[in-house]
């Protein structure tokens, strides 16, 4: 009987060391992972994960290839391609609608990426010992910085949007409703005006390309033109003027020369570089050798010409001037050629091009392995804002001498305004922006804030779909795309109608 | 090496030849003795033959016989239709009386079974055997195709014609969406898991592949076996011969012949095509002088046969046992040549099975297996030379350069000559499958059993892109080198315990419990380098590329498991079996939930109805057996680490630099657990004709739930999807396997395998939504693939094509009136009418899944030839083919179809086949019905021709076995691609019957040589 105890006590003992040292034996060993919980410890860290905010944008529903261009250059009366295409086609053509939206939703869900990943920069970083005040601060700028510019987006493209600035679990994240517009902007305004303040004016050559205190100013000028609040745009647009580093190239085609990226002018852009991290965008806007030149017999001896300079017409020829703008833009503004071609070594074009987005170099930039950086912010745009600011705030007397800075270098000789009214100001604005900004990513939002949008495209002579029979006064805002909308539900509480996209009720 | 081969080849003919004229006397002596059968009754008409000649003798009335042997060391076989053949070693006596048992097979025949071995009258499950000597002298250098066709539920599939192509094998239907519906692999006990490469067993080496198909068989393999476990046997001395060793020698060498033929436009025919397409769409011309087109044939060009695309293979084995040692020794060497360039296999494989028994109650043994593959890789899809290959372009500049122009569009283009030329991509693996065990029986029939071994795994892939290829010199790209390496280790250690008792003759117990834990260990890394300026190095030295655009990566996995296991075994009076199996996993893939251990259980009964005496008086049964089992088994389907959220690495730029970054990866899944398969089989077994007639017969029905899908979740989380346990498939399906001895004649023999399965699956649940795309639909140009809530896992969807708009009234009264179409254009079904055509017009157009599978096996013999003739097929599915986008509708600059000559013109204005010019981009091609086909075929899969040479006179060779066979002589198929044994995506779970172009499938003819000594 002792034995058999003995044997019966013997094999429960082993039994749970067995079980507990299974447990042991189970444990996972993810050696080659990084993991939320054992990141942020040190202020090299917290940088490698504001690094990731700026690959969030580099997305290419945002700002790589096409992008965010669909919705700011697209459908206004600037840029269209040069024959059908499906990429462009439900904003082109207004026939958007919210089961066929183009890359509406690619560019929802990489707009709320900046956002989730920057809920939890900030919830890491915040009072983190590890990290050095120095760290937690440059950090946090960055941070407001760029979720900041991804709630422009989301607001400018959608008005109501779902909101959250804390690192909420998912399943709270996953059923919020709308949050109105202008609480979503009050908040952006108070993230941007710390952002400045945390943010330095500039950087060292290693970093040229971060977000500086002066691309939260700019940011922050542009919100304040979405809320219509003229003097606090007009303070901060003057205040970069006069306070930053930046300054107006002498020359307008500098601005844009791919061998002098990181000018004066330019206050924020996304960074691509040729074989590590290329754009499709300039494929866009260069021609397509099937297509050119006008007469089809000469292709041959255009290749040949082309070939001879290292160039090529490698691209797609998706983004193109439109017609309207063929017509309108002033043939002796220095900026046209720019903006607009239509020969080429002496070939004369079957569609016309928008040189300052494309380029022919085949060696440095060949197709699909394009280099050239998106220009976000310059500090033209934000000459322009200050014009029209100053002009809605207090009439143009004090406004001319920003847009007429512009029109400097555009006019040989100079061809300044003068003695507008200020309807008649508002008009120059609206010209100014376009052949200033044109193909920029600014068109159709600046349309969309005039109120001119309806207006504009009714008016506007393009190349392929015919917009003017189908815009609608919603088409202000874009969907939110119906799968949204099934797997939240809460997106219908406050606006049954989806942005006016369907019946109420 | 295949000169190396050649030789080896000969040297292995001429020890037989040397060996046959080298036949020297032997004292001839003369053995005589009884017959009788299970009874004591004496049988009459037994042959009895002297092993490997054709010298023998029929025993009389009285079961006598008396026959002359030339030495003491013969082996008399004897044999008679009904009973089970017997072979008896002389060691010197001159007289044999021998009790002959009748041949029923689930009598005698033994099934391999997870942690164990049983006699198939005792086996409670389903479980398709195939036995070794199916295998033997077929030149299927892999297992996973021998069993095609051969065991009744399992569906094998080729995923393309490339030497050392893997199967997808579909054990009763697929389980699982995003986990892995591939069985699990045991190899000799050794658990390699379901991704094992069978490049590394050599066939000939195989006793016996044994497929466990019902909940009963898997369940003891727990959260692994889900999808059916296939258990390989390979062979032992044991059974053998004591004393003697046998050496066997198989060679034989073979040449490929391409067997697709796929009709294309030839050069002048695409030149006009394009033509008429620029004309329509008021272009340029691409062809201005139609006289000066070229007429390439890229595929020939390409591709190889006859002698240059060999095939050899030789095998050399030793087997054998003593009092107290068995053995199993072999070496072999294969090498394979693509019938594509530029592509093929080269193996050595070697094997070492031994069994000791150092006392009567211990034994030791090892199982050895050291491969060693290098695979040349296939360098251009054949798909791609289909559709790119254009018969109207030049191979070669007039400078003697790669042409990388394609003259209908001007773009550049891939060169499909210039890759089988100049690129390089070849792959290594060494792989060291051992496992030992120690056998313990203290008292009789208690069996301790402790098994530990490894699995070593290494693996090296080479990859370069010359500089003179002509994209790369077009861009002046340079050259571009990629290395990538692995190394994994598995660990297994199994202790078991059996215990089998008898209590009375009325009851019988087999009892198992076991304990088990494996690790895995998996380490890689993947390096590339771009830019190179010199080809002479390639990817020897990736420090000569551009410094600047380097990429490397390395990664780590491993996962553990423990587990408990036991199982029960219950005979009563011989008629009533009761099984009972459970097993308990322990997961290290769970470890981050709150699921770590899993239970799975399965129960089984049978009935034997022979033994009972009504069944015995219809005397029509020999075998009559009606079984029954029920339970779960699980499927631990997600990868290492998943339950744990993830940052992912990336980069920023800034000032035209990287810098290092992360970002969120994936979140946590804390909830994530096995996909659980329940399943109920009820089975028929009857056999009659004293044996001559067997038939099985067996229904299924499964259901999966707890699948793991990647569920969408509001993208304003940031994140779009997230995996979850939601899912649920069925499938249920029906089985037979007939083995008949149709004539048994002295001199002339016919038996016939029969398989036949039809499975049906259905989509029960996709955690609420209605459909999951699994091939999107919206692609341009397609493949479209579904999984849909009712239906078949998966379907093919799309809109119905209605032939070419035959005038601009038909048009304009349609509701595509507004879509600028064009007269002789596609003209596509507006299923809801809306005008447009999109996704929501999506039809369900076809299923991959076949209604019915099988094959059929002939095998006569007359004498000493024997002819065996095996067909294999699939009826009722279908297949997608992505090539019609291009090749039949009218997108300009890829090759066309043959039949497009007869398209639509003014001047033909019935045809339905779409104008030239019709189709400008691929974004106006939705997926149609014209890309589904017929996937249905009856594939003549081997003819074996074989002639036993006599050896009475050769002395010391036993048996010598001369055949000729064929593989694949003969497909009936309807589809444009010709062969629709295809997979675009590989071994996919779910993406199945996709096809673009894969690679070929050759037709292969084989001479070879088997001989004993």
């Amino acid at each position: 009987m002792k034995n058999y105890l003995y044997t019966l006590t013997t094999v429960i003992m082993s039994i749970c060391f067995v079980l507990s040292s299974c447990n042991e034996f189970l444990e996972e060993d993810p050696r080659d992972l990084l993991a939320p919980d054992n990141f942020f410890n040190s202020d090299a860290e917290a940088n490698a994960a504001v690094n990731g905010l700026y690959n969030d944008f580099s997305d290419g529903n945002l700002y790589r290839g096409r992008g965010l261009d669909d919705f700011y250059v697209n459908g206004a009366d600037v840029i269209g391609p040069n024959r059908k295409f499906g990429g462009v086609e439900v904003i082109q053509s207004y026939t958007i609608n919210e089961a066929d939206y183009g890359s509406t939703r690619g560019a929802w869900q990489a707009l709320y990426r900046v956002v989730q990943d920057a809920n939890l920069i900030i919830d890491r970083v915040t009072g983190n010992e590890k990290l050095s005040e120095q760290g937690i601060n440059q950090t946090l700028g960055e941070t407001l910085f760029l979720r900041s510019l991804a709630y422009y987006h989301l607001t400018n493209l959608w008005g109501d949007v779902p909101y959250y600035r804390e690192n909420l679990p998912l399943t709270e994240v996953q059923t919020l409703g709308r949050t109105n517009v202008d609480q979503i902007r009050t908040d952006v305004i108070q993230d941007l005006q710390q952002a400045e303040s945390l943010l330095p004016g500039s950087y060292a050559d290693a970093n040229l390309g971060r977000a500086t205190q002066w691309a939260a100013a700019t940011l922050l000028v542009k919100v304040y033109l979405m809320e219509k609040n003229w003097p606090a745009a007009r303070d901060k647009a003057v205040e970069i003027i006069n306070n930053s580093p930046h300054r107006l190239l002498d020359n307008y085609a500098d601005v844009f020369d791919p061998n002098n990226e990181y000018n004066d002018e330019i206050i924020f852009q996304m960074v691509y570089v040729k074989d590590l991290s290329t754009t499709t965008r300039t494929d866009s806007y260069t021609p397509r050798i099937r297509d050119e030149p006008a007469n089809s017999d000469e292709r041959n001896a255009l290749s040949k010409a082309l070939d001879a300079r290292n160039e090529g017409f490698t691209g797609y020829g998706l983004a193109i001037p439109l017609p309207d703008l063929v017509e309108k833009f002033p043939l002796d503004d220095l900026r046209r050629p720019l903006n607009i071609v239509t020969e080429y070594l002496g070939f004369e074009l079957k569609f016309p091009y928008m040189p300052k987005n494309w380029n022919l170099d085949q060696i440095n930039s060949p197709r699909g392995n394009h280099g050239e950086n998106y220009i976000v912010f310059r500090l033209a745009d934000v000459y322009l804002m200050a014009a029209e600011a100053e002009n809605e705030a207090n009439g143009p007397a004090n406004a001319f001498q920003y847009i007429n800075r512009v029109r400097q270098r555009a006019y040989e000789p100079d061809k300044p305004l003068a003695a507008l009214s200020q309807q008649q100001f508002r008009q120059a604005i609206y010209d100014e922006r376009k052949w200033e900004l044109a193909g920029e990513g600014h068109r159709r939002l600046d349309l969309i804030r005039w109120g001119i949008l309806l207006d504009v495209v009714k008016n506007t002579k393009y190349r392929v779909y015919d917009p003017a029979a189908n815009i609608q006064p919603h088409h202000v805002l874009l969907p939110i795309p119906v799968e949204e909308l099934e797997l939240n539900p809460a997106l219908l509480e406050s606006d049954p109608t989806n942005n006016g996209y369907r019946s109420a009720g | 090496m295949t000169h190396y081969l050649q030789n080896l080849w000969l040297i292995a003919c001429a020890v037989v030849w040397i060996g046959s004229m080298s036949a020297f006397a032997q004292n001839a002596a003369t053995v005589s003795g009884t017959v009788t059968d299970e009874n004591d009754d004496t049988l009459p008409g037994v042959n009895v033959l002297v092993k490997g000649t054709t010298t023998g003798t029929v025993t009389n009335v009285e079961g006598k016989y008396s026959v002359s042997v030339p030495g003491d060391n013969t082996i008399l076989v004897f044999s008679s239709v009904g009973y089970t053949s017997e072979e008896v070693a002389l060691n010197g006596r001159n007289t044999i009386d021998i009790s002959m048992l009748p041949d029923i097979q689930s009598l005698s025949e033994v099934v391999v079974v997870g942690y164990g071995a049983t006699r198939k009258r005792d086996l409670t499950g389903s479980v398709a055997s195939v036995k070794g000597e199916v295998l033997e002298n077929v030149p299927v250098p892999r297992l996973d195709q021998a069993l095609q066709g051969r065991a009744s539920g399992v569906q094998v599939t080729q995923v393309n014609g490339s030497p050392g192509a893997r199967s997808t094998i579909r054990i009763r239907g697929g389980n699982s969406i995003l986990g892995n519906n591939e069985p699990l692999y045991v190899i000799d006990g050794f658990i390699v898991g379901t991704d094992f490469n069978l490049n590394n067993i050599n066939v000939n080496d195989i006793e016996s592949i044994e497929i466990l198909k019902d909940a009963a068989a898997i369940s003891i393999y727990g959260t692994r076996g889900a999808n059916g476990v296939v258990l390989v046997t390979t062979k032992s001395g044991s059974g053998m011969a004591k004393g003697k060793p046998t050496v066997s020698i198989n060679a034989y060498r073979g040449v490929q012949y391409l067997a697709n033929e796929v009709d294309l436009l030839n050069g002048r025919e695409l030149a006009l095509y394009s033509n008429e397409d620029a004309e329509l769409r008021q272009a340029a011309l691409p062809f201005q002088d139609l006289n000066s087109v070229p007429n390439v044939d890229w595929i020939s060009e390409t591709t190889q046969d006859g002698l240059q695309a060999p095939i050899s293979n030789l095998d050399v084995s030793v087997r054998g046992q003593n009092e107290n040692i068995n053995y199993f020794v072999s070496g072999n060497y294969f090498n394979q040549d693509g019938i594509i360039k530029s592509s093929g296999i080269e193996k050595y494989i070697f094997r070492t099975n031994l069994d000791i028994n150092l006392s009567d109650k211990f034994k030791v043994g090892t199982r050895i297996n050291v491969s060693r593959l290098r695979t040349e890789n296939n360098k251009v899809a054949f798909g791609f030379t289909l559709e790119e290959g254009l018969t109207a372009r030049d191979i070669f500049n007039e400078d003697g350069t790669y042409n990388a122009i394609n003259p209908i569009t001007a773009g550049v283009q891939r060169n499909p000559r210039a890759d089988v030329d100049v690129k390089v991509d070849h792959e290594f693996v060494t792989n060291i499958l051992g496992n030992v065990y120690l056998q313990f029986e203290p008292v009789k029939n208690l069996i301790l059993k402790s098994s530990f071994g490894p699995e070593l795994n290494s693996y090296k892939r080479n990859r370069y892109n010359p500089t003179i290829l002509p994209e790369n010199l077009i861009i002046n790209a340079g050259g571009d080198a990629r290395v990538n390496d692995n190394l994994s280790v598995n660990l297994l250690n199994e202790n078991t315990l059996s215990y089998s008792k008898d209590i009375s003759d009325q009851h019988h117990f087999d009892l198992l419990g076991g304990f088990t834990w494996q690790t895995f260990q998996n380490e890689g890394s993947n390096s590339r380098g771009f830019g190179f300026t010199n080809d002479v190095t390639q990817f020897n030295n990736l420090n000569l590329s551009d410094p600047l655009r380097n990429e490397i990566n390395s990664d780590w996995n491993s996962y553990q498991l423990v587990s408990w296991l036991a199982r029960a075994n219950y005979t009563l009076m011989d008629k009533y079996l009761l099984t009972l199996v459970g097993r308990v996993d322990g997961s290290s893939r769970f470890s981050g939930s709150n699921n770590t251990y899993g239970f799975f259980p399965s129960g089984a009964v049978a009935w034997r109805l022979s033994e009972e005496p009504f069944i015995q008086n219809l005397g029509v049964f020999d075998v009559l057996k009606l079984r029954a089992s029920y339970g779960r088994a699980g499927s631990q389907s997600i990868e290492s680490f998943r339950t744990l959220a993830l940052l992912d690495p990336v980069n920023a730029y800034f000032n035209e630099s990287p810098q290092a970054g992360v970002r969120n990866g994936r979140p946590a899944s804390p909830e994530l657990r096995w996909e659980t398969t329940t399943q109920l089989d009820i089975g028929l077994e009857a056999g009659f004709f004293k044996g001559r007639l067997n038939m099985e017969l067996d229904y299924y029905n499964k259901t999966t739930e707890d699948l793991l899908l990647n569920v969408q979740i509001p993208q304003q989380t940031g994140f779009s999807d997230k995996l979850q346990n939601l899912g649920s498939i069925r499938n249920a399906g029906l089985e037979l396997l007939i083995n008949s001895v149709n004539i048994a004649k002295e001199n002339f023999k016919w038996s016939t395998t029969f398989t036949l399965a039809g499975n049906r699956s259905k989509v029960l649940d996709l955690a609420g939504v209605d459909y999951i795309d699994i091939v999107g639909p919206t692609n341009q140009g397609g493949p479209g693939g579904r999984l849909v809530v009712g239906e078949a896992v998966p379907v093919f969807i799309g809109v119905e094509y209605l032939g070419t708009w035959k005038s601009q009234e038909e048009i304009d009264a349609s509701t595509q009136a507004d879509n600028n179409l064009i007269v002789g254009g596609p003209h596509f079904k507006d299923t809801d009418g809306n005008g447009i055509i999109s996704v929501q017009d999506f039809e369900i157009l076809g299923s991959p899944q076949p209604d019915f599978y099988g094959g059929i096996q002939n095998a006569f013999s007359y004498k000493n030839f024997q002819l065996d003739v095996f067909f294999q097929g699939t009826y009722g599915n279908e297949i997608f083919n992505s090539l019609t986008q291009t090749a039949f509708f009218s997108r300009a600059g890829t090759n066309k179809y043959a039949v497009t000559k007869d398209r639509w013109t003014p001047d033909n204005p019935t045809s339905d086949i779409p104008r030239a010019g019709s189709t400008v981009s691929l974004s106006e091609l939705p997926n149609n019905s014209k890309n589904i086909e017929d996937a249905s075929h009856l594939r003549l899969k081997t003819l074996r021709f074989a002639y036993n040479i006599p050896t009475e006179n050769l002395g010391w060779i036993e048996n010598v076995n001369l055949y000729f066979s064929g593989t694949n002589l003969l497909l009936f198929s309807k589809f444009t691609l010709f062969d629709p044994e295809v997979s675009r995506y590989g071994a996919d779970n779910t993406r199945i019957g996709f096809a673009q172009g894969e690679y070929p499938y050759a037709r292969t003819f084989t001479l070879g040589l088997r001989a004993d000594f």
